[in-house]
C-alpha cells in the first residue's frame, strides 16, 4: 500500500513536467502578445521596452529554461497584466475561493442528490420518481451560467433578497447563489447514479434475504441497499469534487466571485503566461491527487480490491 | 451510509478549514449624520495597475483620477486648464521653458508636506524605462526624456528640475502649445518616493502605502471586488463631494452594473446594445438615461497602398457609399452620435464641411472612373478583417458588406479572427497588406496634435493605413510648432482638408457614452475628453 502511494507520488512529477512543456509550448505558440490591446493600442516603443523588461525578447528556449528554473525554485514569476501582484498571490488569494465555493457546492450536492436518487429509487415508477427524473435531467441539461444568471433574475431581480453579485466568505448570503448554481450539477449526477445503482442493487439476492429476515423496509434500503449502492456514487463525488474545486469560470465570472476560474480563462485571453502556466500546474497537481485519493478509496470501500 | 456521513463531514471540515477569520465590509467611520456615499461600477480589471506613472488609462484611471491631482487640471465642465498643485506657472518667450510654481501648504494624504521634488521623481521615475510604463511617452517632449525613455540617455539628461521646494522648471525639446495638456495627465501626478522605495511594485494595494494628493485616498481595494476610497482632509482645496466613494468591480461592466443599478445596489450604470432600447421603453429607466458626448471616432481603416484600394477613387467610392446615419440610427440602435469626419468634432482643426458625406450617385460614378463599373473586374478577394468577439464590428461588417454591394455593386468577403489573433494581426500591419478593418480614437488631451501628428502623420501612421501625403506631413509638422492659437487651427484645417478628401479612413460613428444615473444623483458629468467621473463635483441628494 505504502509503496503503491509513493509510486503514484513519484509519477506526479514527470506529469507536471510534461504538462508544463506542452502549456508553454502552446501559450506562445497562440498569436499575440499581452499588451496588444484592442481598445487603446500601445506604442511600439512602449511594447519593445515591456518584452525587453519582461525577457519576452529572449530566444524561447532560454525563457523555458529560465522560467523552469523558477518554476522549481517557487518562483512563479511577475503576472504581466497585474504590476502589484505576482502569480503566486494571485492563485494564493483566488484558489481559497474557488475551493471553499466548490466544497460547499459539493456538500450541497450530496446532502441533496443522494436523498432525491433514493427517493427516486425506493417509489420506483411512480410520480415521485418522475419529478425527481425531471429535476435531475433539467439540473444536468442546463449549463452553470444559465442556472446563476436565472438565479440572478429569480432571487436578486423579481424577489430583492440576494445582492447580484459579489463575496464575503462562504458564510455570507452572497454565497447562496454561486453555491446553488454550481452544486445543481453534481447533484443531479449523483441523483442520477445514487438511482440506477440503488436499482441494480435491489434486485440482488442479500436483498431478498433481507427482507425474506423481515426488516423494515427502511432498515433494508438504508442499512442494506444503500450502502452497496454507493460505491460507485462515491466515485463519481470525488472525480466531480476535483472538477468543482478548480473553479467554476462562468460562475466565477458572473457573480462576480474573486475565484480562480476567472483567473483561468483570463489569463488565456490575456496572454498572461506565467499567470496561464502558474494556474494549469496548480490545476494538474490538483487533479493528480484527486484522482489518487478516489483510487486509494476503492480499496476502502470495496474489500475486494488489494493494492501493491 | 457511513460512507456519506464521511464523505459530508470530510467536506464541511475542508469548507471550515478554507475559510478565513474574519471578512468584514468597511464601514465608514463615525456615525456622524448625513454621510454620504457614491457607488459606481467599474471594470474588474483594474488593467495594469493602480500606479499612475504606469497606468495606461483603461479601467483605474477613474480611481486614480479621483484620488491624484497634477500641476494643473483640466476643467471637467469647460476643458480649461486649470492650476492644481501649481499656483501659476509662466512659459519662457520661445515656448521652451516651464515655470512652476507649487502652492502653500501642500501636504500628501498622510500629512507629509509635498514638495517641487516630488515631481521631479515622478516624471524621471514614469520615464525611465525599468519602471515598465505604458504611458511613458506622455513626458517625451521634455528635453532628454525621449533618450532616457528608450535607453539612450539618463535621468540627469531629463530637463525636469526642482529648484527649490516650491519650484518646478521643465525645458522642452522643441515648442510644444498643447504642453500643459501632458502636465494635466496621470503620468505627470506627483508619487510618492519612499513607499515606492520601501514596498516596490505593492505600494497601490493598501490605504497606509498607497498616499496620495487628490481630493480622495483610498479606504481599500479588494481586487477583483471592489475599490472604496473616502475624502482626503489633507488636500489643499475645497471637496463637497461625497464623503465615500465605492467602486464595485465587474468583468462585464455594461451587463452586470444594469443589474445592480435595477436591484437598487448602485448608483450608475453603463449602458450599451440592447440595454438601450429596453431602456429607452422602460417607463423608469427611461428618465434616468443620459446620453454623453465622447470625442472620438470610429473608423473603417484602409490600407491605402494595397489594390484595390490604392486608387483613391475606390477609397471615396466607399467612403460616399457608406450610409453611416442608417449605420448608427439603425443597426447599432442609434447607442452613438451619426459620424461626421475623421477626426472627433470639436478638435482643434477639425472640420464637418470637409468630410466626403454619403451620396451614394457620386460614389457609383467614383467607381466607375476607377475602372470598377457595376462592380466588374472587382477582384475577388476583398477582406474585411475583425475580431470574431467585437459583435458590433461584425454588425458594421455585414451592414457596410450589404451598404456596397446595393450601391457600388461590389463583394467584400468577411474574415472574423479570434479576439488576441486580431489585436497581434493588427500590430503586424505595420509592415503587411491588408484590406481594411475597424479601429477608433478617442482624445487623450483636446489639442490636433493627438489625432494628426500621433496618429496619421506618416511617421506615425498609428493604424497602419500605410497613407502618405507629402503635403500633410508637412502642415501637420508646421501646426505641431506654431504658438498662434488661430493660425495654428487653420493650418490643421488645411490637413484636415486633405485627409478627408483622401479617405484613408471611413467614419461609421462618432463616439458616445450611455449612463443610466439614480434621481438623487446630480452633477455626475463625463467630459467630452477622456470623461471619467469626479466625485467632486456630485451631489448625493439622499
Amino acid at each position: 500500500m505504502t509503496t503503491y502511494i509513493l509510486r503514484r507520488l513519484l509519477w506526479v512529477i514527470p506529469s507536471l513536467f510534461v504538462v508544463f512543456t506542452l502549456t508553454f509550448v502552446l501559450v506562445h505558440a497562440t498569436p499575440g502578445s499581452p499588451w496588444d490591446e484592442s481598445d487603446k493600442p500601445l506604442p511600439e516603443a512602449v511594447k519593445q521596452n515591456l518584452a525587453h523588461q519582461y525577457h519576452l525578447d529572449d530566444p524561447l528556449p532560454k525563457q523555458y529554461l529560465d522560467y523552469l528554473a523558477n518554476v522549481l525554485r517557487g518562483d512563479f514569476g511577475p503576472s504581466y497584466r497585474s504590476v502589484e501582484r505576482s502569480v503566486s498571490e494571485i492563485i494564493g488569494a483566488t484558489l481559497p475561493v474557488s475551493a471553499q465555493l466548490g466544497l460547499a457546492s459539493m456538500l450541497f450536492a450530496i446532502v441533496v442528490g443522494v436523498p432525491l436518487g433514493a427517493l427516486a429509487a425506493v417509489k420506483h415508477n411512480t410520480w415521485i420518481d418522475y419529478v425527481s427524473s425531471l429535476i435531475t435531467v433539467t439540473g444536468l441539461a442546463t449549463p452553470p451560467f444559465v442556472r446563476v444568471s436565472l438565479l440572478i433574475v429569480f432571487f436578486s431581480l423579481a424577489l430583492g433578497w440576494l445582492p447580484t453579485g459579489g463575496w464575503e466568505g462562504i458564510f455570507d448570503v452572497r454565497a447562496i447563489i454561486p453555491i446553488l448554481a454550481i452544486g445543481l450539477g453534481p447533484a443531479a449526477i449523483l441523483a442520477r447514479y445514487t438511482r440506477s445503482s440503488l436499482l441494480e442493487v435491489n434486485g440482488q439476492d442479500f436483498i431478498r434475504t433481507a427482507r425474506a429476515k423481515g426488516l423494515s423496509e427502511t432498515a433494508v434500503v438504508v442499512r442494506h441497499a444503500l450502502k452497496n449502492a454507493l460505491i460507485p456514487v462515491v466515485t463519481v463525488a470525488g472525480v466531480t469534487l476535483a472538477n468543482v474545486i478548480t473553479g467554476a469560470f462562468f460562475v466565477e465570472r458572473i457573480y462576480s466571485v474573486p475565484g480562480i476560474g476567472r483567473q483561468f480563462v483570463d489569463s488565456v485571453s490575456g496572454r498572461d503566461y506565467p499567470l496561464l502556466l502558474g494556474i494549469v500546474l496548480v490545476f494538474a497537481l490538483l487533479i493528480l491527487l484527486v484522482n489518487l485519493i478516489v483510487d486509494l478509496s476503492y480499496g476502502f470501500l470495496d474489500p475486494r480490491i488489494r493494492y501493491r | 451510509m457511513r460512507n456519506v456521513i464521511a464523505l459530508s463531514l470530510l467536506v464541511v471540515l475542508a469548507v471550515a478549514a478554507c475559510t478565513p477569520s474574519s471578512s468584514g465590509t468597511p464601514s465608514p467611520s463615525g456615525g456622524a449624520a448625513k454621510k454620504t456615499t457614491l457607488r459606481l461600477p467599474e471594470a474588474a480589471k483594474i488593467v495594469n495597475t493602480m500606479d499612475p506613472g504606469i497606468s495606461s488609462g483603461g479601467a483605474g484611471l477613474e480611481q486614480i483620477q479621483n484620488m491624484f491631482e497634477a500641476l494643473a487640471y483640466v476643467d471637467q465642465v469647460t476643458g480649461e486648464i486649470k492650476p492644481g498643485q501649481a499656483e501659476k506657472w509662466t512659459i519662457s518667450p520661445d515656448g521652451l521653458t516651464y515655470t512652476f510654481n507649487l502652492r502653500a501648504g501642500l501636504k500628501w494624504s498622510d500629512g507629509q508636506g509635498l514638495k517641487a521634488s516630488d515631481f521631479e521623481y515622478a516624471w524621471k521615475r514614469a520615464t525611465d524605462p525599468a519602471t515598465k510604463s505604458r504611458y511613458a511617452q506622455t513626458l517625451w517632449p521634455v528635453k532628454g526624456a525621449e533618450a532616457f525613455g528608450t535607453g539612450k540617455g539618463t535621468a540627469d539628461g531629463m530637463a525636469v528640475k526642482a529648484t527649490d521646494d516650491k519650484t518646478l522648471v521643465v525645458t522642452l525639446e522643441r515648442p510644444a502649445p498643447f504642453f500643459m495638456h501632458l502636465v494635466a495627465t496621470w503620468t505627470a501626478y506627483p508619487v510618492r518616493k519612499d513607499t515606492i522605495d520601501k514596498n516596490g511594485d505593492k505600494w497601490t494595494l493598501t490605504k497606509d502605502t498607497y498616499i496620495s494628493n487628490g481630493h480622495y485616498r483610498l479606504v481599500e481595494w479588494k481586487p477583483e471586488q471592489s475599490m472604496t476610497v473616502e475624502k482626503n482632509p489633507n488636500y489643499w482645496g475645497e471637496n463637497n463631494g461625497p464623503d465615500t466613494i465605492v467602486w464595485t468591480l465587474y468583468d462585464d461592466v455594461a451587463t452586470k452594473s444594469v443589474i445592480a443599478y435595477e436591484a437598487g445596489e448602485i448608483d450608475r450604470a453603463v449602458l450599451v446594445g440592447a440595454d438601450i432600447t429596453r431602456a429607452k421603453a422602460d417607463p423608469t429607466l427611461s428618465k434616468e438615461i443620459k446620453k454623453f458626448e465622447r470625442q472620438g471616432s470610429q473608423w473603417i481603416v484602409l490600407d491605402s497602398t494595397n489594390p484595390p484600394l490604392n486608387n483613391v477613387k475606390v477609397r471615396q467610392a466607399l467612403s460616399m457609399a457608406t450610409d453611416a446615419k442608417r449605420l448608427n440610427e439603425v443597426v447599432l440602435k442609434d447607442a452613438y452620435f451619426n459620424a461626421v469626419s475623421i477626426v472627433a468634432p470639436g478638435v482643434p482643426g477639425e472640420k464637418p464641411a470637409n468630410a466626403l458625406g454619403y451620396d451614394a450617385a457620386k460614389a457609383k460614378q467614383l467607381l466607375s472612373e476607377a475602372g470598377y463599373a457595376d462592380g466588374k473586374n472587382w477582384p475577388a478577394n476583398v477582406k474585411f478583417t475583425f475580431a470574431s468577439g467585437a459583435a458590433e464590428t461584425k454588425a458594421i461588417a455585414e451592414a457596410v458588406q450589404g451598404m456596397w454591394k446595393s450601391a457600388l455593386g461590389i463583394d467584400i468577403v468577411l474574415e472574423p479572427m479570434e479576439d488576441k489573433a486580431f489585436d497581434n494581426w493588427r500590430t503586424t500591419r505595420k509592415d503587411q497588406p491588408f484590406n481594411m478593418y475597424v479601429s477608433g480614437w478617442g482624445s487623450d488631451y483636446e489639442d490636433p496634435n493627438n489625432w494628426y501628428n500621433l496618429l496619421f502623420d506618416s511617421k506615425a501612421d498609428f493604424f497602419y493605413a500605410h497613407w502618405k501625403n507629402p503635403d500633410f506631413d508637412s502642415l501637420v509638422a508646421q501646426g505641431l510648432k506654431e504658438v498662434d492659437p488661430a493660425k495654428r487651427t487653420s493650418i490643421y484645417e488645411s490637413a484636415d482638408k486633405i485627409i478627408n478628401a483622401e479617405a484613408p479612413y471611413i467614419t461609421v460613428y462618432q463616439w458616445a457614452r450611455f449612463d443610466l444615473i439614480k434621481p438623487y444623483i446630480t452633477g455626475l458629468n463625463h467630459y467630452r475628453v477622456l470623461g471619467r467621473i469626479q466625485g467632486y463635483l456630485v451631489r448625493v441628494n439622499k
